[in-house]
C-alpha cells in the first residue's frame, strides 16, 4: 500500500512537490531504548516524464514520518510524479500523484 | 552439470537484484560511501564525502530555528542558486554527523527542505559542491526541554 | 411635554436595560471583553511596554522575538501569534502537517456502522459542532463536554466508550474540528440559563484559584504569564486556548484531545487534575471555551 502522501503544484514552470512518509524513522539509540529494531528510509527519489528530478541518500536523523519538500522545473500540471523510496530492512514504497 | 552450474549463478543474480537499489541509474550514496554515515565529527564526514573539507562560506541560503520547538521535528531548508552537483547536510548533536546528501539533477531547483533529529544543541552545516569547488554554511540550533509537560 | 417625553424615554431605557440584566451570559461577555482588552495592550508593543507586562524579559528578546501589534483574532494559533522564532517553525510543520491522514480516519469513523446498523452520524448528523461544545444541557442542568457527548452516544448505541485522551476519540474529533473549520464556524457558546451562569463561574473560579505546592492558578501562566517565557517556550494565553483541537503534539508524536492537554498540564504544575469527564473538568473548559467565542474554530492543529 502506497505510503507517500504526495502533494504537487506547477506554477510558472517550477514544479513544487511537498511529501509525507509513513515510516518511524527509528535511529540505532532510539531503536535500542525502545526496544525495537532499528530501521530507517535510506534513499528517497523523484521521477517524473521519466527523470530523476529529486535523489536523496537518508540517514537515520530525518524526523519521524519525514517530509520532504523539493522543486525542479520541466513538467507541466497533468503530468505525474512518482515517488520511490528504500529502507535499512529493504522495504520499499512506491507512490504516484499528478501534477496539478 | 552446466545446468545447475547455470541455474545456480541465476539464483544468485536474481539475489542480487532483489537486494540492489531499485533503479540501476539511482545514485545511493549509502552504498557508495558507506564511511560517511559512520563518521562522528562533521570535518570526517565532509573529508569522507568531498575528498576535502577547504570550502568557502555563502552562496547558499540555510534556514533553520534558533531554538527548536522539539528537537525531533526541526524544519531545516536551504536554497542555493548555485549549479550544485552534490549537497550535504551534517550536523555535530548526534553520535553520527551525516544527515542526508543529495545528489542534483539537471533540472532540479535548489530549494529543498526536510524534518530533522537533534538530541541536543547542534550546529547544521550546508556543503554544496559545484564543479568541484566546495561551498557551506551553518547555523547554531539549540535543543532544549521546554517548561510545560503533559 | 418635554418633561413627558423624557420621562416615558427614561422608562423605555430602563425597560431596555432590565431586559438585558437578564441575559444570563452578560458577565461572561464583559468577562471576554476585559480579557481582549487586555491582550490586545499587551502585545501591542512588547518592548515599549517592558515596566508594564513583562518587566522580567530581556529587552533584546522583546525586540527581536516577539510579534507586535496583535488583535483579537491573531491569538487563535495560541503562542506562535507572538514568539516570531517558533511561529517559523510552525509553519514550516504547518505546509505539511502530520494529521492529515488521520482527518480522512475520523471520516472513517462517523461513518462506520455499529452493531446495531447506526453509526456516530446517527448521534451527530452535523459534523459542523465543533464551536458548539461544552453546551449547557437545560435538562440534565449539567455541562456537557465533546467528549462525554461522544462516549454517550457509543454507550446508548452498546459500543464500547473510547479513552478521552487519545486514540479514537482524537481521530474522530480531528474529523469533527476540520469539517467545522471548513464551514468557517466560530466558537459560539451559549450560557442560557442561570444554573449554566453559575456552572460558568465555576468554571471561572477554577482557572484563577491557585492550587498545589507551587501555588500556580491557570490564570498566572496563560493570563499574567501568557507570552513570558519558561525555560525555552513562551507561555500561551487563554484567548484561542481551545479553539485548535484535537491537537498534534510534538512532544507526543500523536494527535491527543483538549482533556489530555489539560490533565497533562495540570498535573505537571504539581496539582490533581479533575477527572476527565466530571462535572470540575466540564465547568473549566465551559468557562475556557466561552472566552474564546467568535473565534473560529481551526482544529486539527501542530503545537510543540
Amino acid at each position: 500500500m502506497a505510503k507517500t502522501r504526495i502533494k504537487a503544484k506547477e506554477k510558472n514552470g517550477v514544479v513544487t512537490v511537498k511529501t509525507l512518509s509513513k515510516h518511524p524513522m527509528l535511529s540505532y539509540v532510539e531503536a535500542k531504548r525502545a526496544k525495537k529494531e532499528v530501521n530507517f528510509i535510506t534513499h528517497f527519489m523523484a521521477e517524473a516524464n521519466g527523470k530523476v528530478v529529486y535523489e536523496v541518500s537518508t540517514s537515520q536523523f530525518l524526523s519521524k514520518d519525514p517530509y520532504m519538500k523539493f522543486k525542479f522545473t520541466g513538467a507541466k500540471k497533468g503530468d505525474k510524479v512518482t515517488i520511490t523510496w528504500v529502507d535499512l530492512k529493504g522495504n520499499k514504497d512506491v507512490s504516484t500523484k499528478k501534477i496539478r | 552439470m552446466l545446468e545447475r552450474r547455470n541455474f545456480l549463478g541465476l539464483s544468485v543474480l536474481a539475489f542480487g537484484v532483489a537486494a540492489a537499489p531499485l533503479n540501476l541509474s539511482a545514485v545511493n550514496f549509502r552504498e557508495t560511501k558507506p564511511n560517511l554515515w559512520k563518521a562522528t565529527k562533521v570535518d570526517d564526514a565532509i573529508k569522507e564525502l568531498f575528498g576535502t573539507t577547504s570550502a568557502t562560506e555563502g552562496k547558499i541560503k540555510l534556514r533553520a530555528p534558533d531554538i527548536a520547538e522539539n528537537g525531533a521535528v526541526i524544519p531545516v531548508s536551504f536554497e542555493t542558486d548555485l549549479k550544485a552537483s552534490k549537497i550535504a547536510v551534517f550536523q555535530d548533536a548526534n553520535p553520527e554527523s551525516a544527515v542526508a546528501v543529495f545528489d542534483i539533477p539537471d533540472n532540479a531547483i535548489i530549494d529543498y527542505g526536510i524534518r530533522i533529529k537533534m538530541a541536543e544543541t547542534g550546529t547544521v552545516t550546508v556543503v554544496a559542491q559545484e564543479n568541484g569547488k566546495l561551498y557551506k554554511v551553518s547555523k547554531l540550533v539549540k535543543v532544549t526541554i521546554g517548561g510545560c509537560g503533559g | 411635554m418635554l418633561t413627558r417625553l423624557l420621562k416615558a424615554s427614561v422608562l423605555t431605557s430602563f425597560a431596555f436595560f432590565s431586559l438585558n440584566a437578564t441575559q444570563f451570559d452578560a458577565q461572561a461577555q464583559k468577562d471576554k471583553e476585559e480579557l481582549v482588552k487586555y491582550f490586545e495592550a499587551k502585545f501591542q508593543d512588547p518592548y515599549k511596554d517592558k515596566n508594564r507586562f513583562f518587566l522580567y524579559s530581556p529587552e533584546e528578546e522583546l525586540k527581536d522575538g516577539y510579534e507586535k501589534g496583535l488583535k483579537h483574532m491573531d491569538f487563535g494559533i495560541g503562542s506562535y501569534s507572538y514568539a516570531k522564532d517558533a511561529r517559523e517553525q510552525y509553519e514550516a510543520i504547518k505546509e505539511f502537517p502530520p494529521y492529515e491522514d488521520k482527518i480522512e480516519d475520523g471520516e472513517d469513523l462517523y461513518t462506520k456502522e455499529f452493531a446495531n446498523g447506526n453509526s456516530l452520524k446517527t448521534c451527530f448528523p452535523d459534523p459542523t459542532i465543533g464551536g458548539d461544545y461544552p453546551y449547557f444541557d437545560t435538562k440534565r442542568k449539567e455541562v456537557i463536554s465533546l467528549t462525554t457527548a461522544i462516549n454517550e452516544c457509543l454507550e446508548a448505541n452498546n459500543e464500547k466508550k473510547w479513552n478521552v485522551k487519545k486514540g479514537k476519540m482524537a481521530t474522530f474529533q480531528a474529523f469533527l474540528a476540520y469539517s467545522t473549520a471548513e464551514a468557517q464556524k466560530k466558537m459560539n457558546i451559549k450560557i442560557p440559563t442561570k444554573e449554566a451562569q453559575e456552572a460558568y463561574e465555576r468554571g471561572k473560579e477554577y482557572y484563577y484559584t491557585q492550587r498545589g505546592y507551587l501555588k500556580l492558578s491557570c490564570a498566572t501562566c496563560h493570563i499574567q504569564g501568557a507570552g513570558q517565557r519558561v525555560r525555552n517556550e513562551k507561555l500561551s494565553p487563554l484567548l484561542g486556548q481551545v479553539t485548535h483541537f484535537p491537537v498534534h503534539r510534538l512532544k507526543w508524536g500523536s494527535l491527543g484531545t483538549l482533556e489530555r492537554r489539560m490533565s497533562g498540564c495540570i498535573k505537571d504544575q504539581g496539582q490533581v487534575p479533575p477527572k476527565n469527564d466530571s462535572k470540575q473538568m466540564h465547568e473549566l473548559l465551559y468557562f475556557m471555551a466561552y472566552m474564546s467565542n467568535g473565534m473560529p474554530i481551526d482544529g486539527p492543529d501542530v503545537r510543540k
